[in-house]
């Protein structure tokens, strides 16, 4: 049986309750952030600081490194991906344009970026709208690329969208993993940092050009510099899969190609895929079905246009979507 | 808590109480989670003050390992799993959905993609030609090369062309894209060993 006056016991309590305070004065202060602040602080941290590094890239069984980089210099953001395993290819990508160099095939590039892409950016308020759809979660701690991480994951709930799941760098917000699961909880993605610098960004011109053909996808803005709509009243998507709705539709312009080109895009808020409308005039079109990575795609023909469509969704949400396409023969 | 809870915490740490009150103590602090934080930070001041800490030390560690065997299994199976989808019927109306449907089969089951196998390129896959892999898989025993950064499926170069513009233009436009700024474009910058 313990005797000790209890006044020794009372000041070492104090004392331990003091140096606990102390000592977890900053791991509270991260507890206390919510999963969607964790998210906030991501897309915060993606966009506004300068960092390059090393991460390493796992799909279909694959394993490669990449180079990233983002430099912003007033308003202007810079980013650049430079692949380190092969054939060197990258991507560099500023508020105007996206130009992907794929060396051992052709350039692909995107001249514009459309005015109207800010449109979709998930600002912090949002986040609230994908509760219908999807749980956060807090998962714990961890270290990756020798920092400390806070493991956040976006759960869907159900099966047509993909989970996420991120370790975010404690210091910074930026995320040293990113998982991203599919409707069966697989893994069909994953990126992670091995070397991170923070407040450093060095992108270099682009190299490889030679004997590349270019091959261009405009959005074609009107005099007051919006996208039209093309035929808006042309197509109706019925029995869209459940919260997808129609975000954006433009009008693309291909350089081989007097015709243009719709594009609808559909999200739910983070998921998302783009249905390309055509005329059918292409010789080698794309029908059936295919994937790349986490990228699943369909292409076929609708009432007599060429339908294309491609997104980081399961292949039932994009079936979902095309299969409800109808031409709206009044309006035609 | 009491300060003479405090107390009695602070001697159950130590070590300082007697063996027929542990069990108390202990039950105690099941109910309480005040009491579960505290006997982790006294287990920490102790540490710290017998210089016993390791390299990385986690305060929440006992909390976060609770939490994660909480969460665990929902972010690995998540609750989609319990909840089947209905799949809804919808009137097929001049698209060539039906015909995919054995396709997508293969979609969902992407290991089962042998991706040396020669079919024709860009047709839609039967389930004879499905059944046709399943066999190769079964039977295969050397490895074959890994599929790159290719379309699976795809095998004419000018409609994949076509389908990177597409996806180019769909991932800047894609909400998960700013989540993740220019990593998304790692498909395209993603090395393709069949083309070496």
């Amino acid at each position: 049986m313990r005797s000790v006056p209890s006044y020794s016991r009372l000041s070492q309590s104090f004392f331990t309750l003091c140096l606990s305070l102390m000592l977890f004065h900053s791991a509270v202060a991260d507890e206390e952030l919510s999963p969607k602040d964790w998210l906030e602080r991501m897309m915060q941290a993606v966009q506004n600081l300068n960092y390059q590094g090393t991460f390493i890239y796992l799909h279909d069984n694959q394993l490669e490194s990449m180079r990233i980089a983002h430099a912003v210099n007033g308003d202007r953001v810079r980013e650049s991906l430079v692949s380190l395993n092969g054939a060197p290819r990258e991507v560099i990508r500023d508020e105007e344009s996206v130009t992907c160099v794929l060396p051992d095939s052709h350039e692909v590039s995107v001249d514009r970026r459309t005015p109207s892409a800010k449109f979709l950016n998930i600002l912090p308020n949002d986040l609230d709208q994908l509760d219908n759809h999807y749980s956060f979660q807090n998962l714990g701690k961890t270290r990756i690329a020798n920092r400390q991480a806070q493991v956040v994951v976006i759960v869907p709930n159900d099966r047509l969208r993909y989970g996420y799941r991120f370790a975010l760098d404690t210091e910074s917000g930026l995320p040293l993993k990113s998982d991203l699961l599919n409707e069966h909880g697989e893994l069909v993605e994953q990126t992670m940092f091995t070397e991170l610098e923070i407040g450093v960004a060095e992108i270099s011109e682009l190299h490889h050009r030679e004997s590349l053909f270019t091959y261009r996808l405009k959005s074609h803005p009107d005099a007051t510099n919006k996208i039209p709509l093309l035929n808006p009243n042309k197509w109706n998507f019925l029995g869209l899969p459940n919260g997808f709705k129609l975000s954006m539709q433009h009008q693309l312009i291909d350089q081989h190609n007097a015709d243009p080109i719709d594009q609808y895009v559909f999200s739910d808020g983070l998921s998302s895929l783009s249905v390309f409308v055509e005329p059918e005039t292409r010789e080698e079109a794309f029908s059936g079905v295919s994937r790349l990575g986490a990228i699943n795609a369909w292409g076929g023909q609708v009432h007599g246009y060429q339908v294309t469509a491609v997104g980081e969704v399961p292949a039932v949400t994009i079936l979902g979507v095309v299969q409800g396409m109808q031409l709206k023969q009044a309006n035609d | 808590m009491t300060e003479q809870e405090f107390e009695r915490l602070s001697a159950l740490v130590d070590d300082e109480i007697s063996g027929h009150e542990i069990s108390g103590e202990i039950s105690k602090l099941k109910n309480s989670q005040e009491g579960r934080d505290l006997w982790s930070r006294y287990h920490l001041i102790g540490d710290a003050m017998r210089n016993e800490l390791g390299q990385i030390h986690d305060g929440e560690m006992a909390r976060s390992i609770s939490q994660q065997l909480e969460n665990e299994p929902v972010v690995l199976a998540p609750t989609a799993l319990k909840r089947r989808i209905p799949i809804r019927k919808r009137t097929l109306t001049g698209v060539a959905v039906a015909a995919s449907l054995a396709a997508v089969a293969v979609v969902m089951a992407p290991q089962m993609i042998n991706p040396g196998s020669s079919e024709a390129p860009g047709q839609l896959v039967s389930s004879n030609q499905l059944e046709q892999r399943n066999q190769q898989q079964a039977s295969r025993t050397i490895y074959v090369a890994e599929d790159g950064t290719r379309w699976k499926l795809l095998k004419k170069p000018k409609v994949e062309s076509r389908l990177n513009a597409y996806l180019l233009n769909h991932q800047d436009l894609s909400p998960s894209s700013n989540i993740k700024g220019i990593m998304p474009y790692a498909t395209f910058v993603s090395y393709d060993e069949n083309k070496q």
